[in-house]
């Protein structure tokens, strides 16, 4: 979807469901949201006031996604983030629903300082945003959670921004709702950020070490009174005040003992939780170690196994080639089994052809002679004669395997 | 030696026996015997009757035999037609003209005919002839054979065919002699086996064999079953049965020593002993054997104790006075024995068949020279090297005088020895060419073609040489 007017159209429809739904969208519809205020800021004839329209009105899970997404890369220059952020903070009309810009400008300087990091000191718009927080941080516990969390998200980035053109009312705020937040500065996480910002902008005198009992100074709820007289940024109005830059050698003393004690302190810190972290690294190498000797063990008995197994593929493969031969060799055998059944045939018929031969031969005269006697007279030279054939009959027969006993041997 | 089926055929005077040598390598082999009562049995009785009348009637086989006087008058029966092999002898029947080779083309397609109703692969074989077979009788043979779609692979002699079949038995022993005692000769070998060749050291043969000895006992029985007939009054059927009944006896005797002789109604039967049997066969051995086999070892300058073994083969071998006479003459020790009953009929023809199995080389025994002006040899063919099969190089000679014929005078290596003497025109210049080649046919006959091209281009002189010897190659005997 490129075209604005259609962007707008769909955000309308998504407002209104957003509206309609008691002021929530589910997760994708919230994407959504920040993806077409995307494309709307890199449209070609973009208009900052445009996506800042959208911001104000939709919820500040939008803005934290749709800078999140625009800082992400870093490569938006700072100068055009300045341009949306101002744009962003005229939408505050309403002082009735300023405050709910609070949390979406939380979300606006976490992304812009994690990403932009030393580029985004240079803003012009920032510094007006955490003024902003600050105002009404210190008047609710709850916006004032808001602005620690802001302290931690940024690692104290705020205190590095650039304040010079803020009014001394709305530094006041920054100052006292710090104080709020750290009544021991000493414990502030970043103490030092902390501590320059308040000699920078004058809450605590240069030569002093740290401003941890420094009282918070009440100026801070004329402000807003400010503003609504003036119906501008109070910001745009104020003057510069003059900065102290001349340091005493005291104070740079105090200032380079203190940074050596911290150091120490911090050194000491440091080998209390490095000698266990050493000792517990220590205690992995040599389980690390003792783990490698395993691994090695093992990897030696992998090693073995595997050659074990190459060894068993290729006994496979060699019973496999052997299967095949022998099947080979049993198909042979089945072949000649075969023949030597067909031989044991063939050499079994043939004995009976030989048989039937043999047996024409011998008897074929003998026959004939028999029918010759058959129809003979009965005298003693044909019963002599008859007789001797059936001596050759007998004898005939034993030739040729068939034997009785009581032959005429 | 190759797996495969070869055949073997012993063309005999009385009996032709076809034999099956089936070999297949790793497995073993397949024998078998084919003859006119199918197969293992009796080989084909070589005899022919050709009708008197009818000029398309021709009869074969053992009912000829058995019959042979009563078929007579109707039929022309011609029994020992391979003697007319190598001659220009005929025999007229029915108006037409037959010579043996026309004879034993019949009878060798009666042969192949029955052969191929068993077994359809029948068509090449090795033959087996007598070593004294005439060069024109082998080529008659060859080209009977071919005519009749049995192609000829080669000849072997019979003897060393008989050795063949006993090689395996007998190839520790180098002098053999080999007794092929057949229907119608008796043929002597002495064989001499060097390094798995085989040398036929001597031959000798007679025409005398079982058929005689029937014939011989046929008139000796006469006088007792027809007192005053002589054999040729009787009636053919008479003569017949009279035969029949003396191939009976001679079998009988073999293993008894009684034989009736009964010729049927009204004939008094004749009772006869071995005693008898062997008086009358008897003198018949000490006369035709004994000095056939003395000859034999005359020429081979052998002694029965310095022969190693004796084969005996031939379906009359099994005859009983025979086998006692050769027995007693070279000891039990020495004679090899047929394995089988009534096997000596198929020896010869299965070693034809095994020789085909080995594609045995027939190799020259000795060279075929040239005899040179200078009385000094030229060989054209050499011992050893040269076989049958092979041709000689085209060689050319020179005449040395201005004569106008030149003589080639083909010699063994000695010189002495003469084969064959051509006479080539020729027109008597000085170192006039003439051209010689030579070439050993498969009937083991080298024929020398010469030709002088001075004389024209189509002149040429050709010339058989039939006396030559070969040795057998074994090297691929199996064992």
């Amino acid at each position: 979807m490129d075209n604005i007017a259609e962007i707008k159209k769909r955000l309308d429809v998504l407002y209104q469901e957003y509206k309609n739904n008691r002021f929530s969208l589910n997760k994708t519809k919230t994407q959504e949201v920040s993806d077409l205020l995307g494309n709307i800021t890199f449209a070609k004839d973009a208009d900052v006031m445009d996506v800042a329209e959208q911001l104000a009105r939709f919820s500040a899970d939008v803005t934290r996604i749709y800078f999140s997404s625009l800082t992400k890369s870093g490569a938006v220059p700072v100068e055009q983030l300045d341009n949306l952020l101002k744009a962003f903070l005229s939408m505050d009309k309403d002082a009735g629903k300023s405050q709910y810009y609070v949390q979406k400008f939380v979300f606006v300087l976490s992304s812009v300082m994690k990403n932009y990091h030393e580029k985004a000191l240079v803003s012009t718009q920032l510094p007006k945003l955490v003024t902003f927080i600050a105002q009404f941080a210190i008047k609710s516990e709850k916006n004032k959670k808001k602005f620690h969390t802001l302290v931690n998200n940024t690692m104290g980035g705020i205190y590095l921004l650039d304040y010079s053109n803020i009014n001394r009312n709305s530094l006041l705020n920054i100052w006292n709702v710090t104080n709020s937040i750290y009544p021991d500065l000493s414990d502030a996480r970043y103490e030092e950020f902390i501590t320059d910002w308040a000699k920078k902008y004058g809450f605590v005198p240069e030569n002093i070490k740290n401003s941890s009992h420094q009282e918070p100074i009440v100026e801070a709820n004329k402000t807003k009174e400010t503003k609504a007289v003036s119906g501008k940024s109070d910001i745009e109005d104020s003057g510069h005040s003059d900065k102290t830059e001349a340091i005493s050698e005291k104070f740079i003393e105090a200032t380079a003992n203190r940074l050596y004690c911290n150091i120490q302190k911090d050194l000491s810190a440091l080998g209390e939780a490095i000698v266990p972290s050493l000792s517990t690294i220590i205690d992995s190498l040599t389980m690390a170690r003792n783990q490698n000797q395993e691994l090695s063990a093992e990897n030696t008995r992998l090693n073995a196994r595997i050659a074990e197994l190459e060894q068993q593929i290729q006994d496979t493969e060699k019973l496999a080639d052997r299967a095949v031969e022998l099947e080979k060799i049993n198909a042979e055998l089945d072949e000649k089994l075969k023949e030597a059944y067909a031989i044991n045939s063939r050499e079994a018929s043939l004995e009976a052809q030989k048989i039937r031969a043999a047996f024409n031969k011998d008897f074929s005269n003998l026959y004939e002679d028999w029918i010759e006697y058959e129809c003979s007279e009965v005298s003693e030279i044909n019963y002599n004669s008859l007789q001797a054939i059936i001596k050759k009959i007998f004898r005939a027969l034993k030739r040729n395997g068939i034997d009785f006993k009581g032959n005429d041997e | 030696m190759k797996s495969g089926v070869y055949y073997g055929i012993d063309f005999g005077t009385t009996n032709t026996s076809v034999y099956l040598y089936n070999y297949e390598k790793g497995k073993g082999t397949i024998e078998t015997g084919f003859g006119t009562d199918g197969k293992d049995l009796t080989p084909f009785s070589s005899c022919i009757a050709i009708s008197r009348t009818n000029q398309k009637d021709f009869k074969y086989g053992r009912e000829i035999k058995e019959k042979i006087n009563e078929y007579a008058e109707d039929y022309r029966i011609i029994t020992s037609f391979k003697s007319l092999l190598g001659t220009d002898e005929e025999i007229v029947v029915n108006g037409i003209r037959y010579d043996g080779k026309k004879l034993t083309a019949l009878f060798l397609a009666y042969v192949r005919n029955t052969v191929r109703r068993e077994r359809p692969d029948f068509e090449e074989a090795i033959f087996s002839i007598p070593v004294d077979f005439s060069a024109k009788a082998r080529t008659d043979l060859l080209e009977a054979a071919e005519s009749v779609g049995i192609k000829v692979k080669g000849f072997v002699s019979e003897s060393s065919s008989a050795y063949i079949s006993k090689v395996q038995e007998i190839k520790a022993f180098s002098k053999v002699m080999v007794i092929d005692f057949g229907g119608g000769t008796l043929d002597l070998s002495i064989l001499n086996l060097k390094h798995n060749r085989i040398y036929e050291d001597a031959v000798y043969g007679v025409k005398f064999g079982g058929d005689d000895v029937d014939q011989e006992l046929a008139l000796r029985m006469m006088p007792r079953i027809y007192p005053g007939i002589s054999f040729e009054e009787l009636n053919p059927k008479r003569k017949d049965k009279l035969m029949n009944e003396v191939e009976r006896m001679k079998i009988e005797f073999s293993e008894y020593d009684d034989y009736t002789i009964t010729l049927g109604e009204g004939t008094k039967p004749v009772d006869i002993d071995y005693d008898m049997f062997s008086d009358i066969i008897t003198p018949l051995m000490t006369k035709r054997v004994l000095p056939a086999i003395g000859k034999v070892m005359e020429k081979a300058k052998v002694s029965p104790e310095t022969i190693d073994a004796v084969i005996l083969a031939g379906g009359s071998s099994g005859l009983r006075p025979f086998a006692d006479m050769i027995l007693s003459m070279f000891g039990e020790d020495k004679i090899i024995f047929d394995d089988e009953k009534n096997r000596y009929q198929w020896m010869v023809a299965k070693g034809a068949a095994i020789t085909s199995a080995m594609d045995c080389e027939f190799k020259l025994c000795d060279d075929i020279c040239i005899l040179l002006s200078d009385k000094e040899t030229y060989p054209i063919l050499k011992r050893d090297i040269h076989k049958v099969g092979d041709v000689s190089d085209k060689l050319s000679f020179s005449l040395t005088t201005d004569d106008f014929d030149a003589h080639f005078i083909f010699t063994d290596s000695t010189g002495k020895n003469h084969y064959a003497v051509v006479s080539v025109k020729a027109k008597g210049y000085i170192d006039e060419k003439f051209y010689l080649s030579m070439e050993i046919g498969k009937d083991q006959i080298a024929r020398v073609i010469i030709q002088n091209p001075y004389m024209g281009n189509s002149y040429q002189e050709v010339q058989e040489i039939n006396k030559l010897r070969f040795y057998y190659d074994l090297n691929d005997i199996e064992g």
